[in-house]
C-alpha cells in the first residue's frame, strides 16, 4: 500500500457516511435503562426464533434444509462444519477490482480520478459481498459470524489506503469465522488493511525512536482484552515496541515484518505485558506472534468474546457476568480459542430459544433480510447499478459495510439505531427497493434489479409490501 | 432564544498544534519535526501561544474577546482511551466508575433541566449522523439527523448534482401511517429506546409535512468533507423548529502518522473546522443573538511526537467556547510542559466544569460538576 497517501484525507465515500466518528457505543446498562423490554415472549415458534438469530430471515427453503438436516441442531452443525459453500455474488467484480489494486497500492498510479473511481469500486464490493452474501449465501450462519467480527476486529472503508485492502480483509475474517480466534487474530494483524488503518504500518522502534502505540493500545482494548482487562499505559508502550517492525512491503503490498525497525525497547524487569514475557530465543516477529496468541488465550479474552457473541446472538442487553456468557467463555478457552464451539454452545442453549428480548434489526440485516424473504430468488444480475444504489441506500442508513470510521466497529445496541431520522430512513429504504419506477423518475434507462417482489409476503399491492417489511416484525426479530 | 452548538472532535485533536505554546523551547524540543514555528503562528493575544494558521477565522474571534481559551482541558484521572474518555466526559459526571451505568449525556441533563418546550425532538440535534452522540444519550428529545431534507417519506434516488447524494422523491408507495402506528403500537417486547424512536418520528414526519427543512450549498461553510456537516447544521438552526442544542461530530483527528504541521493532516482538519465556525458564527451569532459554540474533544496528544509523523493519545487537550459574552482569552490554568502527567499535559481544567457552566449560563440549567473540582468563569 502506499502509504504516502495521507490517510485521513476523507474520500468521497468517507464524506458519504453519514455517522458520527468515533462514537462510543451506548453501554448496556444504559440501553437497560432506557430500553427496558417488557417480557411478554415475542411471536413465533422455538425454532423460528432460534432461526431469525441464526440466519438473515427465515425461507421455506431454510425450513426444508432444516427438516433435510434432521432438525435445528443438525442444520447447526452442517453450518458449523465449514462445508456449507460461500457463494460470493460478485466475484467476477472482485476479481477485476483486484486486479487494479496493485498498480494502485504500489502507487503507480498518481491520477486522482482513478484513484477516486477504484475507491467506488471498492466501496460498492465490498457492500454488494456483504449484503448479497447475508441475503443470498448458504452459508448464513458463518455470514452472521462474519457480521461480529467485522465490528470486534474492524477496519474501515472509509479512508484510502485502508479501502484498497478491504476486500482481502473480508476475506480473512471469512475464512476465520468458525476457526480459532487466535488465528483471526494473527492473521487481521498481518493485513494491509489494519496495518494501515491503526498505523502500525509505520512504526519503528529502532534507535530509541518512540513507536505508534495506536495498533498496541486497541489490540489490547478492542480486539481482546478489553479496556478493564488489566494493562496499563506502560503495557501499551512495550506491546507497541514489541510489534515494531510489522509492516507493508511497499512493492507486493503484503505483509512485511522489517527486522531493522525492530527494537523491544524498555522492557520492565521482571516485567510482563499482561502475564506474557518475551522468552529467551523468542525475539523480533515471533515475540510479536506469541503475544497475539497469548493475548488471544487471556481470560478477559475469553470472557469479552463470549460477551460480543452473547449480545448478538442472544440479548444486546447480557450480562458480562451472566452465567451462559461464563460458561461459553470456558468453551472458548477448553477449544483453544475456537469459535465454533463456543458458538454452539450459545444457540443450544436454552436461553437462545426462549430469549424474549427483541433487537432491532441493524440496517445491513434489515436490507438483507428484505431481499432474502420478499426478494427475488437470485441476485441481481445489473450489478453496476444495483450496487450504486445499494451503496446509496446504506449510505442513508448509515451502516455501509465496513464504514464506520473509527476502531470500535458499528454499534451493537438498539439504542443506537433507533432514532428518529434513522426510522424513517429504514421506511425509506423499503420504498426504495419496492418502488417499481425510478427509471421514470430519473429519466434513466436502466430500471436497475435491486428490487422485491411486490407480489411477496401474499402483498396484494407494493404499497401493501412496503407496509408488512415496514412493520415490527420485520424490522426486529 | 438561546442556542448552543456543541462541536465533538473524535479521535483527540492535538490541542499543542491548535494553540501551540511556541515560546516554550520544550515544546519544539519534543517535537523537533512537528512543532509549529513562531513566524508561522497567528498571534492571538496569548502570551507565549499562537494559533494554528489554519484557523484565520478563530483567531480573528479570538482577538475579539469573543473566544475562551481552555488548554490543559479533559478530566481527573484521564485514561488515554477513546472510548472511555468520551463517554466519562460526554455523560458529564464522576470518573468513579458510575459513569457508564448512569449514561445520561451532559446535553440530555441540560435539556431537562431546562424548561420543556413542545419542540421535541428537535430540542437537540446531532447532524451528520443516524445516532445521537454519548452527550445526548438518555433523551428522547433529540434526534440524530444524517441529512435534515431526508426527514420525510419517500423514495431514495441518487441527486444528479452530486454523487453519492440522494434525494427523497413522493411515493406511491409509503406505508400509510396510521396503520403502521398502529402495528407498532400493537407490538410487545419491542425495546422501548425503540418504541420511542418510532414514535418520535410519527412527530418529525407530522412537523415537517408542510414544510421541509432545505440545506443551501454547502459552499458557504469551506470547501472539505465538513462542510455539508456544518450546513446541515446551519440549516436545521434556521428551519426555527425549536432547536436549542445542535451537536456537530467531526472525525479524523487521530492523528497517529502524517499530523504535519502548517500543512498534512492536521492542518486540513483545522482549516474545515475554521471555515464551518466561522460561517456558523457570522451566520447565527453575534449581535446578541445569545449563540455559543464549544468545542472538545475526548483528551489532548502526547507531548513528544512519535517515530511516524504523528503524536500518540495523550491527556489534557484544549477546548474552545465561542459567544459574545464570554470570557475572552486563557481560562483556567495552563500547567506548562515541565510538570507532565506521563509525558502529556496534565488534564487540569475539568471538561465538565465547562460544560455545567455553559449550561447555567445558556440555559440557566444546572447540571453537577466533580467535587472538588475548579470553576473556570467562562462567562466572567
Amino acid at each position: 500500500m502506499n502509504f504516502e497517501v495521507s490517510r485521513r484525507t476523507l474520500m468521497q465515500a468517507a464524506a458519504l457516511i453519514g455517522l458520527a466518528a468515533c462514537s462510543a457505543e451506548r453501554s448496556t446498562s444504559a440501553a437497560t435503562r432506557g430500553g427496558a423490554s417488557t417480557s411478554v415472549a415475542p411471536a413465533g415458534d422455538s425454532l423460528t426464533r432460534r432461526l431469525e438469530r441464526s440466519t438473515f430471515g427465515v425461507t421455506p427453503e431454510l425450513r426444508a434444509a432444516v427438516d433435510t438436516a434432521g432438525g435445528f441442531e443438525s442444520w447447526l452443525d452442517q453450518q458449523l462444519s465449514d462445508r456449507v459453500p460461500t457463494q460470493d455474488h460478485v466475484t467476477k467484480r472482485l476479481a477485476d477490482v483486484e486486479a487494479r489494486l496493485p498498480q494502485i497500492t504500489g502507487g503507480r498510479i498518481r491520477s486522482g480520478p482513478e484513484r477516486a473511481e477504484t475507491t467506488r469500486l471498492c466501496v460498492e464490493t465490498i457492500t454488494g459481498r456483504t449484503v448479497f452474501g447475508a441475503a443470498f449465501g448458504p452459508d448464513q450462519l458463518r455470514q452472521r459470524v462474519i457480521d461480529v467480527l467485522a465490528d470486534l476486529l474492524h477496519v474501515t472503508s472509509s479512508t484510502q489506503p485502508e479501502i484498497f485492502g478491504v476486500c482481502a480483509y473480508d476475506s480473512v475474517l471469512r475464512a476465520g469465522a468458525f476457526g480459532r480466534f487466535s488465528d483471526v487474530l494473527l492473521a487481521s494483524a498481518r493485513q494491509p488493511a489494519m496495518l494501515a488503518f491503526l498505523d502500525q504500518a509505520a512504526s519503528r522502534a529502532d534507535g530509541g525512536r518512540a513507536p505508534n502505540e495506536n495498533y498496541a493500545r486497541e489490540l489490547m482494548e478492542l480486539h481482546t482484552i478489553g479496556v478493564d482487562g488489566g494493562y496499563d499505559e506502560q503495557d501499551v508502550i512495550e506491546l507497541a515496541h514489541v510489534l515494531s517492525g510489522w509492516t507493508v512491503d511497499r512493492h507486493s503490498n503484503r505483509f512485511e515484518y522489517r527486522a531493522e525497525w525492530h527494537a523491544l525497547g524498555p522492557f520492565r524487569t521482571g516485567h510482563d505485558i499482561v502475564g506474557w514475557q518475551p522468552d529467551t530465543g523468542e525475539v523480533g516477529e515471533a515475540a510479536g506472534i506469541s503475544v497475539i496468541e497469548h493475548l488471544a488465550r487471556h481470560p478477559s479474552t475469553a470472557r469479552r468474546l463470549a460477551h460480543v457473541f452473547a449480545r448478538r446472538f442472544i440479548s444486546e442487553q447480557i450480562s458480562r457476568e451472566d452465567e451462559l456468557v461464563r460458561e461459553a467463555a470456558e468453551v472458548y478457552t477448553e477449544h483453544d480459542t475456537a469459535i465454533g464451539p463456543m458458538l454452539r454452545h450459545l444457540l443450544t442453549s436454552e436461553r437462545f430459544s426462549t430469549s424474549a428480548t427483541l433487537m432491532l434489526r441493524r440496517p445491513v440485516d434489515l436490507v438483507a433480510h428484505a431481499f432474502r424473504v420478499a426478494g427475488a430468488d437470485a441476485p441481481p444480475t445489473q450489478l453496476d447499478s444495483d450496487l450504486a444504489l445499494l451503496v446509496g441506500v446504506m449510505n442513508v442508513l448509515g451502516h455501509v459495510p465496513y464504514g464506520w470510521p473509527s476502531p470500535n466497529g458499528y454499534p451493537t445496541s438498539s439504542a443506537a439505531w433507533s432514532n428518529a431520522g434513522a426510522m424513517i430512513s429504514r421506511w425509506n429504504a423499503m420504498v426504495t427497493f419496492v418502488d417499481p419506477s425510478p427509471a421514470q423518475r430519473t429519466g434513466s434507462a436502466d430500471k436497475g434489479g435491486l428490487q422485491l417482489d411486490p407480489a411477496a409476503l401474499g402483498a396484494a399491492s407494493p404499497a401493501e409490501l412496503v407496509a408488512a417489511l415496514c412493520r415490527p416484525e420485520h424490522q426486529v426479530y | 432564544m438561546p442556542l448552543l452548538v456543541n462541536v465533538f472532535l473524535r479521535g483527540a485533536a492535538d490541542g499543542l498544534s491548535l494553540l501551540a505554546p511556541v515560546a516554550d523551547p520544550a515544546y519544539h524540543s519534543a517535537r523537533p519535526t512537528q512543532a509549529l514555528s513562531p513566524s508561522a503562528v497567528i498571534d492571538v493575544g496569548v502570551d507565549g501561544f499562537g494559533m494554528h494558521p489554519g484557523a484565520p477565522r478563530i483567531a480573528e474571534l479570538t482577538r475579539a474577546g469573543s473566544v475562551a481559551v481552555v488548554p490543559a482541558a479533559g478530566y481527573d484521572g484521564q485514561t488515554r482511551s477513546h472510548f472511555q474518555s468520551q463517554a466519562i466526559l460526554e455523560t458529564a459526571v464522576g470518573d468513579d466508575g458510575a459513569t457508564q451505568d448512569a449514561g445520561l449525556g451532559w446535553i440530555a441533563q441540560l435539556l431537562e433541566a431546562d424548561a420543556a418546550t413542545d419542540a421535541a425532538p428537535f430540542r437537540g440535534v446531532a447532524v451528520g449522523s443516524v445516532s445521537v452522540p454519548p452527550s445526548m444519550w438518555g433523551s428522547s428529545d433529540t434526534l440524530g439527523v444524517p441529512d435534515p431534507a431526508a426527514l420525510r417519506l419517500g423514495t431514495l434516488r441518487p441527486a444528479r448534482h452530486k454523487r453519492g447524494a440522494y434525494h427523497v422523491l413522493d411515493s406511491p408507495f409509503v406505508p400509510d401511517r396510521s396503520a403502521m402506528q398502529l402495528a407498532w403500537n400493537d407490538t410487545e417486547a419491542l425495546p422501548e429506546v425503540t418504541t420511542d424512536g418510532v414514535s418520535a418520528s410519527f412527530g418529525v414526519l407530522d412537523r415537517l409535512a408542510s414544510t421541509p427543512i432545505s440545506v443551501d450549498e454547502p459552499d458557504a461553510f469551506g470547501a472539505g468533507p465538513t462542510a455539508a456537516t456544518f450546513a446541515a447544521a446551519s440549516a436545521v438552526i434556521d428551519a426555527a423548529l425549536g432547536t436549542e442544542v445542535v451537536q456537530i461530530d467531526l472525525g479524523g483527528w487521530d492523528t497517529h502518522t502524517a499530523q504535519g504541521t502548517t500543512d498534512g493532516d492536521f492542518a486540513a482538519l483545522v482549516s474545515g473546522l475554521d471555515d464551518g465556525i466561522g460561517a456558523l458564527f457570522s451566520h447565527h451569532g453575534g449581535n446578541g443573538t445569545g449563540l455559543v459554540i464549544t468545542v472538545m474533544s475526548e483528551f489532548g496528544r502526547r507531548v513528544s511526537e512519535n517515530a511516524s509523523g504523528g503524536t500518540d493519545h495523550g491527556r489534557g487537550g484544549l477546548a474552545l467556547v465561542i459567544g459574545d459574552a464570554v470570557a475572552g482569552g486563557v481560562q483556567g490554568t495552563w500547567p506548562g510542559l515541565a510538570d507532565l502527567d506521563d509525558g502529556d499535559v496534565r488534564a487540569v481544567n475539568d471538561l465538565r466544569v465547562l460544560q455545567s457552566e455553559v449550561a447555567l449560563h445558556v440555559f440557566g440549567a444546572h447540571i453537577p460538576t466533580p467535587s472538588g473540582a475548579a470553576s473556570l468563569n467562562l462567562f466572567g
